[in-house]
């Protein structure tokens, strides 16, 4: 059978014994979609039960999606990694991190779905992939270069058009909140992938290849990327500031203006190097051009990416809105001696000098590179100011630390980190709310909102303001499952699904986008429904992951005290009314409520029953 | 390389033009290309080719210029597999007479990286840019209209 949209293989390189192979991967689709879906199975079936994050047994997986590498809108570059979790707190466990660029595309030009890597090599090495030929070579060279040296010196050795993911010195020196780097500005940076191929002692994968993504049905896909293209636009546009201009952060995206995204400088002169800095800021990132001067700021931002540590991390976490080291500054809580310099926190040089610290973990470094839960544990201070949520993630589109979303928004966010693993990507819900009504500036009246919303969720309620508790978990669990869905096809989360539109009466805009492209595109004739139901299959394979793990309803509330605190309008979380919708959520799902796991019944539904029968061998079915 | 003929040719009404300030990167341009022409997406099919390089913040299209003499339909040996297109002035490979033997690729003076007359492996014939009857895919997919069509003087 021909297979369009998936190439159908995986190359798995084993780092200990030098062994790369091909293997077919089409068993797997669609009923894993692929992307984080198909990334899901093959942890459940690899990955040792609570290995850690460093073992050479922890297996690291890229996964792309079918529509990685075609024409629609925004799934060009984009792909998903997953493993075992350096960042993730208080112990490592499995999670995932999507990146866009264009690395992934070119994965599937040279014949591979995905990657997965296992075992750790002697010395350094990186691995090659050439139109379906593959090779570990040596990587001495390259060791110890920034992800930028380390792009440019394999672009000038395997020519132009390679594509290149990476680690920096932090990945090599295994800062938990270090990245995998590719292109300028992309990365699958939550998690803290880069330490993991520091551990395997992977500086790099370069890949390459002339290869293509067959198309099911050429001229229905491509009315369906039209169209996609029509309805896809942010709902804000935002203007380039003047001497910049505006790139796409992934292959295929036609959105243009969407959040202060992908902003390309030239030649901005920093404090620290001599030479002046190319690049690109976006998503967070552009809060680094708030220090003082902004190209000192700029500066920071770049050394983050040429070091590879985690934007979201130091800017949600340590500075910006976060505030934490601001107020152990002001607090007294952290000394100039032990920072070994002025504590100057709106410095944009103080930042390039903390992350330098961090990434070769000197002085204080060392303990920031722990990520801050961690370095608030080993200092034994700041865990009150911590803008970290749960399972060692901070604070994402939650009400509490960057403004939006408002009360009761943010109850939805909270239910979305209760039963992740990482920050759940609140976008789809509580951001799109925030940027589409015209209270925040946005373009919809509340009333259009909720009409969309009634026909997405089912109730005008889902988005009510004065709706409170009611009706809160259903909106999770939709965006929940779609999140995964736009994990595997995959898709851009922040402008997918299309709840809302700027020309519709009802203000609503397509959300079986992702099902039309998809099915053009594969052949696999798949409604919105039924992708969504596929998204289900996969949440429910990664929560029987999370309870192999050990995960239980005990570890969902931990989110409890972090939304307690007042949000930024002053309202705290009702704990008694969150467990109420807690219980709600778990009975919507068909997991047992007192413990949190999925239960047979709903497993065989959805045709997991091999899950649910290694989950009853460990006694962790209820 | 022996040119067989430089009989003139009436001059192409448009052509593609590539601005590289205001492209943003995302190739939309290549995959919509491949997709509209060999139904499937790949850079490689493309028949124009972006060439990006991040790093130094620069970008250039490699595309058919159409050029007035073209030098690529005077290389081919084969009658009848490289004509005019009647409604756009286009020059064209016939895919049913090419023999893939690549001589029009070796005589395009902007095809030193084989990215404008592309081999088609699958089908041992070249491919290039025919305008696609006058409204380029290329051109309706781009975003941000740093792919347009040019009318050309003397058409």
């Amino acid at each position: 059978m021909t297979l369009y949209g998936w190439t159908g293989k995986t190359l798995e390189a084993d780092l200990t014994t030098g062994r790369l192979t091909g293997v077919r991967t089409d068993k797997y689709v669609p009923k894993y979609i692929g992307g984080r879906g198909v990334a899901a199975r093959i942890a459940w079936e690899q990955t040792p039960v609570s290995i850690d994050a460093f073992d050479p047994g922890n297996v690291l997986i890229f996964m792309t999606g079918p529509l990685t590498g075609t024409l629609a809108p925004t799934s060009g570059g984009r792909m998903t990694v997953t493993g075992v979790a350096p960042q993730a707190y208080p112990k490592p466990h499995y999670t995932r991190s999507s990146i866009g660029g264009h690395f992934g595309a070119e994965l599937k030009y040279a014949g591979y779905d995905g990657i997965v890597v296992r075992g750790a090599a002697q010395q350094p090495v990186y691995l090659s992939v050439v139109d379906g030929e593959a090779e570990l070579l040596d990587a001495g060279q390259l060791w110890g270069l920034d992800t930028f040296a380390a792009q440019t010196t394999l672009i000038e050795k395997h020519g132009r058009g390679v594509q290149v993911a990476c680690i920096g010195p932090a990945g090599e020196n295994l800062v938990r909140i270090a990245v995998i780097q590719s292109g300028l500005e992309n990365a699958a940076a939550q998690g803290g992938f880069g330490a993991v191929m520091g551990a395997k002692r992977l500086k790099a994968i370069t890949v390459k290849g002339t290869g293509r993504v067959g198309i099911a049905y050429p001229e229905r896909f491509r009315q369906a990327c039209r169209e996609a293209q029509r309805l896809a636009r942010a709902a804000r546009e935002w203007r380039p500031r003047p001497g910049t201009s505006r790139k796409a952060c992934t292959a295929t995206c036609t959105v243009k203006g969407c959040g202060d995204s992908y902003i390309l400088y030239r030649n901005v002169l920093g404090r620290l190097r001599p030479d002046p800095y190319t690049g690109v800021v976006q998503c967070a990132s552009p809060m680094f051009l708030r220090l003082q001067p902004w190209q000192a700021g700029f500066e920071a931002a770049q050394l983050a990416n040429a070091y590879g540590i985690n934007h979201w991390e130091i800017l949600l976490g340590l500075t910006g809105a976060g505030r934490w080291l601001d107020q152990c500054v002001e607090k007294g809580l952290i000394t100039e001696a032990e920072m070994g310099m002025p504590l100057q926190p709106k410095n944009g040089e103080f930042w390039s000098r903390l992350l330098r610290k961090i990434a070769y973990r000197e002085g204080i470094g060392n303990v920031f590179a722990e990520g801050l839960p961690r370095a608030a544990d080993l200092l034994g201070r700041g865990k009150e100011f911590l803008p970290h949520v749960a399972h060692g993630f901070e604070t994402h589109w939650d009400g509490h630390f960057f403004g939006a979303p408002c009360y009761p928004y943010w109850l939805v966010s909270a239910l979305e980190w209760a039963l992740d693993s990482r920050d759940p990507l609140c976008h789809g819900y509580a951001q799109e709310i925030t940027w589409w009504w015209d209270r925040f500036r946005g373009p919809l009246s509340i009333e259009k909102i909720k009409k969309a919303a009634a026909r997405v969720y089912g109730s005008e309620a889902s988005v009510d303001p004065e709706s409170g508790y009611a009706y809160k978990a259903q909106p999770a669990v939709w965006q929940q499952h779609r999140l995964v869905v736009k994990d595997s096809v995959p898709i851009c989360d922040q402008i997918f699904p299309l709840i809302f539109s700027h020309d519709a009466e009802d203000g609503y805009g397509d959300t079986g986008a992702e099902a039309k492209l998809f099915s053009a595109a594969t052949g696999v004739e798949m409604t919105e429904a039924e992708l969504d139901k596929a998204g289900e299959r996969v949440f429910n394979l990664e929560r029987a992951i999370m309870v192999r793990e050990g995960r239980t309803r005990r570890d969902d509330e931990t989110v409890i005290p972090y939304f307690k605190r007042p949000d930024y309008e002053g309202i705290p979380l009702d704990e008694d009314k969150f467990r109420t919708l807690l219980d709600e959520l778990y009975e919507l799902r068909g997991w047992d409520k007192t413990t949190g796991w999925p239960t047979r019944e709903k497993l065989e539904e959805l045709d997991l029953k091999d899950v649910a029968d290694e989950l009853e061998k460990s006694g962790r079915l209820p | 390389m022996t040119v067989l003929s430089t009989r003139p040719v009436p001059p192409a009404k448009l052509r593609l033009k590539f601005d590289a300030e205001t492209c943003w990167w995302c190739r939309c341009c290549e995959l919509v290309c491949s997709l509209t022409h060999e139904g499937v997406c790949s850079p490689s099919l493309a028949r124009i080719h972006i060439d990006l390089d991040q790093f130094k913040a620069e970008v250039n299209a490699d595309l058919c210029w159409q050029c007035g003499k073209p030098l690529c339909l005077y290389a081919c040996p084969v009658p009848g597999a490289m004509t005019i297109d009647e409604a756009t002035g286009a020059r064209l490979i016939v895919a049913g007479k090419c023999t893939g033997c690549g001589a029009c690729a070796k005589a395009c003076p902007f095809n030193k990286e084989g990215t404008v007359i592309r081999f088609n492996a699958e089908k041992g014939i070249y491919v290039k840019c025919d305008l696609c009857g006058g409204k380029p895919a290329c051109v309706e997919t781009c975003p941000v209209n740093a792919i347009q069509t040019v009318a050309l003087k003397g058409a």
